[in-house]
């Protein structure tokens, strides 16, 4: 879009942005997605899903090296044609749709059960929707700087929340460690994994907005690292404090452990900070899936603008959403049993698809100007080569 | 047209400010000039025109013309009119020579000078009633094809005083003045340095308001100074009556109600913030003075803060940002727990206030609403009541009101508290431009926190957050230094560190981070 | 009824909002995505304000990877 096409975030804020992308909707669905097989072992999962993260962040990073500040999208609609890359393209956007779908189940179904029982959904959904169409509307570069506003604000949160718990940790609930051997723990790896990491393949279509010609392989570890760290964090405390019969029955342990907190007298009011918290982190991982849906749109479509198709996409999203989440049980279940495989197939699958693609189309740009052209669409297609 | 640079004020192009009369020469007889004067001017009575005759004759040899209550008419007492009858002969002389503009002529010009100073040559009725409208007096001759304007304006004013709206404990208190010339003088004195420029344009096609831009040539960015000076040059309106209009028409932020240009009564303000690179407009007729770029920090800073001291400071601006969150929150926070969230309170807590609200017929949001509103009234009317009343009235409606409508079980008495503390949290801004903004959206956050409670207020605050990320003013994002981090810049926005520590200009405004104090 | 109505308000909303910008530009191609998808959306929603039976987007994945259980 013209609007957009010259924002520019900065590295700090392009790392900010994974590690809250990253957190996510884990925050709040990670240790029960985890604990379902692994138990008090859920700790040793997340250790191994994060640094498991780290592998799939250096994948990331080598496509986003390639990218010359491109998105994705159109780097492989030109160096492959429309038609192709709009078809890789095609499949990104399926997948930040159903992405963007768990997302907002998730956020819904948090409100409506824990925090605001009596307003409709609809009207939850259309309250966030209508903020991250805002959101949008403002430019990469508005919620970038929130995002960086914010920050400090979150890890503030999230110190105090930890720091209050440390009384209420009892190593004891850690044992007996692997007691059923190495097996249910790797089982609970996968969903951790491609739930937080993989699905953050969104980051490249933020790209061709960073500023520089720097290669983005340390922001994009960094941000995989400090989001991977504090997620283990949560889920260790969430093991520790809580025990792991309590990860696995109750849907939000988080929630749970918010409100364990206590100062006091003030017992009850601290859940807020978790609301806080994730809020911030949902709303930024959505924005981001929103994001990349509607550029992305334009970009496999060769539109100038995107702006439009914010509402419309709005109202697609919201209905899915609630169409697609009768139960939370039911929910959960796709969540922990189908979902994963929805995610490697596409987050992991498609993006190494790129990856190959990107690493065998590049040299022959970089050496002959256009000259080597694998498809006659290439020269045409260099007009859109920036869009975001 | 010739046109002598005089050095008080650099004129700008007159047939732009007048372009029915430019075409219109100066014509070599008194009389049809004076017709002419007569014909445009109607017959004003305080438009005066003197005229000295030739000796012994009836004509006129010389005419003054000058508007009365603008010109000092000690100096065309004493001085023109005796320049002028002592120069007679020239002047008679002069009329001989047929282009009009004889040497004597000459002569008369600098003898002029010599005593007043400021000497223009008028040759067409644009640049006459230019000089004549804004206080000069004119002196025709006869015979001439050309005026001369002398400068020797002189008009009553307000005194230099302390200024009402922005109090000081420690620091000048000298304020601006009505008068343009008195307040460049006034910013003069505090920087004594070659680099800062004025330039004066005419705006407002009816009141031709003189306005200036001051700022310090090497400090400032020049695509700044450069913006300002193309958007003053493109307004196009009838009147400036006060830099408000200027402003309106000068802002980026047109559809925000945060405001994107500063302005401040006090001069040391004005100094400070030119010597970080801001451009200072000032509009003659107004004491309040316009300074672009700003940040949102930089409402929360009062001069103050530098001459005290930095620990004090600091704190004080803490104080600061936290009353502007309860000014902003704490009503819609009140509404969505009470609301929404009930379980959020303590225990005693909840039961005191669900008792002080068993009689109240009204949801909590209404109440608010209600009290909120009424105290906005409450604090306008006390504005406008003449000073003897104001105070009065305001103590008069705050308290018995409120009491009142405690005890007749209307609102509780929670609410009012509530209130209460947000009304005096909203003065804890300096600047007053900011507390708009701040009042008007605490009724959109508790409109939204009455329907969604704290899951919409964190919402409807992501879209401030955004709004304001979103800002810029004069082409600088209005939220550095918190956003996009400068970290070095941060030094004077939360807190203020001590002077030997605030070593950098912030990078927003210069053009290059030089140094404020050299390191010995 | 009344959330049809809704519906339908937040379209006429969004067509204003967008319409006269895009004509104004001379967005063809930009404009009929816009009404596609506008159509799309508000279909879907006003499907749903009747409560008709709309099919489960995560569906797909069931049948998809129906046969693999984690």
């Amino acid at each position: 879009m013209e609007q957009f096409a010259n924002a520019k975030i900065s590295v700090r804020q392009f790392t900010i942005l994974i590690i809250i992308g990253v957190i996510g909707d884990s925050i709040l669905i990670m240790p029960t997605i985890v604990a379902a097989s692994s138990k008090q072992d859920a700790w040793l999962s997340m250790a191994i899903a994060a640094l498991l993260g780290l592998v799939m962040g250096a994948v990331f990073a080598a496509i986003a090296n390639r990218l010359r500040r491109q998105s994705p999208i159109t780097a492989l609609q030109n160096r492959i044609g429309k038609a192709a890359g709009g078809f890789v393209g095609l499949l990104l956007l399926f997948n930040f749709f159903m992405c963007a779908l768990t997302l907002m189940s998730e956020m819904s179904q948090f409100m409506t059960t824990q925090m605001m029982p009596e307003t409709p959904v609809n009207a939850i959904l259309l309250l966030f929707m209508a903020v991250i169409i805002i959101a949008y509307r403002y430019g990469v570069e508005s919620f970038a700087r929130v995002s960086e506003l914010l920050f400090p604000v979150f890890l503030f949160l999230f110190l105090f929340m930890v720091i209050l718990l440390m009384p209420q940790v009892d190593l004891s609930n850690m044992k007996p460690i692997l007691a059923k051997g190495l097996p249910p723990v790797m089982m609970s790896v996968m969903p951790a994994f491609v739930t937080g990491f993989a699905e953050m393949v969104v980051l490249l279509m933020l790209v061709p907005h960073v500023a520089g010609k720097a290669k983005l392989t340390k922001p994009i570890l960094w941000g995989y690292a400090i989001g991977g760290l504090i997620l283990f964090i949560v889920v260790d405390l969430c093991v520790l404090v809580l025990g792991p019969s309590l990860m696995e029955t109750k849907y939000y342990p988080t929630f749970v452990l918010a409100q364990k907190i206590t100062i006091g007298q003030f017992l009850e009011r601290l859940e807020v900070i978790l609301m806080l918290i994730w809020i911030i982190t949902v709303f930024y991982k959505t924005l981001l899936l929103f994001y990349a849906l509607t550029a992305g749109t334009a970009q496999v479509l060769g539109l100038k603008e995107s702006r439009m198709l914010t509402i419309p996409y709005g109202m697609i999203l919201i209905v899915a959403t609630i169409v697609g989440t009768p139960n939370i049980s039911e929910y959960n279940k796709l969540l922990i049993y189908y979902y994963p495989w929805f995610d490697t197939v596409f987050c992991i699958g498609v993006p190494l698809v790129v990856l190959a693609v990107l690493a065998a189309t590049g040299k022959g740009k970089a050496s002959g100007q256009g000259g080597h052209a694998q498809n006659s669409q290439n020269g045409q297609n260099d007009q859109n080569g920036t869009n975001p | 047209m010739e046109r002598k640079k005089s050095p008080q004020s650099r004129q700008p192009d007159t047939s732009q400010i007048y372009p029915e009369y430019a075409h219109i020469p100066i014509r070599r007889t008194i009389e049809e000039n004076v017709e002419q004067v007569r014909r445009d001017l109607g017959e004003s009575d305080d438009v005066i025109v003197r005229e000295i005759p030739f000796e012994g004759t009836e004509t006129a040899a010389a005419a003054i013309v000058y508007i009365d209550g603008m010109s000092d008419s000690v100096i065309i007492n004493q001085y023109i009119l005796d320049v002028l009858i002592g120069n007679m002969r020239g002047i008679l002389e002069g009329t001989q020579d047929e282009r009009g503009r004889g040497g004597d002529q000459t002569a008369l010009a600098k003898g002029l000078l010599v005593g007043i100073g400021s000497i223009r040559t008028v040759t067409d009725m644009g640049s006459f009633y230019r000089n004549l409208l804004s206080g000069e007096a004119v002196i025709l001759l006869e015979g001439s094809d050309c005026a001369y304007s002398a400068d020797i304006r002189q008009w009553k004013s307000r005194d230099i005083s302390e200024s009402t709206n922005q109090t000081s404990v420690r620091g000048p208190r000298e304020s601006f003045n009505e008068t343009l010339r008195t307040n460049t003088a006034l910013v003069r004195r505090k920087i004594k340095d070659p680099r800062l420029r004025l330039e004066t344009y005419a705006l407002g096609t009816v009141t031709k308001t003189d306005v200036t831009m001051m700022y310090i040539k090497e400090i400032a960015k020049t695509s700044v100074i450069d913006t300002a000076r193309s958007r003053l040059q493109a307004i196009r309106i009838d009147s400036i009556l006060d830099s408000g209009y200027i402003e309106e028409l000068i802002e980026d932020g047109k559809y925000s109600v945060f405001p994107t240009v500063f302005n401040t009564e006090l001069p040391d303000n004005v100094a400070s913030q030119l010597l970080e690179g801001k451009v200072a407009i000032l509009v003659d007729g107004t004491p309040n003075v316009l300074l672009v770029p700003t940040q949102f920090v930089s409402f929360f800073q009062s001069t103050e803060d530098y001459y005290q001291r930095s620990v004090y400071a600091s704190l004080l601006r803490m104080l600061r940002f936290a009353s502007l969150f309860i000014s902003l929150l704490f009503p819609s926070l009140y509404i969505a727990i009470t609301t929404f969230h009930r379980e959020m309170l303590p225990t005693s807590l909840l039961i005191s206030l669900a008792a002080q609200r068993e009689g109240v017929p009204f949801p909590a949001f209404v109440e608010a609403f209600a009290m909120e509103v009424t105290f906005e009234i409450l604090r306008e009317a006390g504005l406008r009541m003449p000073r003897a009343i104001g105070q009065a009235v305001s103590v008069v409606g705050t308290l018995v009101i409120g009491q009142a409508a405690v005890e007749a079980g209307i609102v509780s008495a929670a609410m009012v508290i509530v209130v209460a503390v947000t009304a005096i949290s909203t003065f804890t801004t300096p600047a007053y431009s900011m507390s708009i903004p701040v009042r008007i959206l605490r009724f959109v956050f508790m409109m939204v926190a009455a329907s969604f409670g704290l899951f919409g207020i964190i919402m409807a605050f992501f879209v401030l957050l955004l709004h304001l990320c979103a800002l810029r003013s004069f082409g600088e994002p209005y939220m550095s230094p918190i956003s996009p981090l400068q970290t070095e810049d941060m030094e004077d926005s939360l807190v203020r560190l001590p002077r030997w520590l605030l070593f950098r200009r912030p990078s927003t405004s210069v053009s290059s981070g030089a140094d404020r104090i050299r390191k010995p | 009824m009344s959330s049809v109505f809704a519906v339908l308000a937040l379209a006429a909303a969004a067509l204003g909002l967008e319409v006269p910008g895009l004509v104004k530009r001379k967005r063809k191609r930009e404009l009929a995505v816009f009404l596609i998808l506008l159509s799309i959306g508000s279909a879907l929603y006003i499907a749903l304000a009747l409560e008709t039976e709309l099919p489960n987007p995560f569906g797909v994945l069931k049948l998809a990877f129906g046969g693999t259980t984690g």
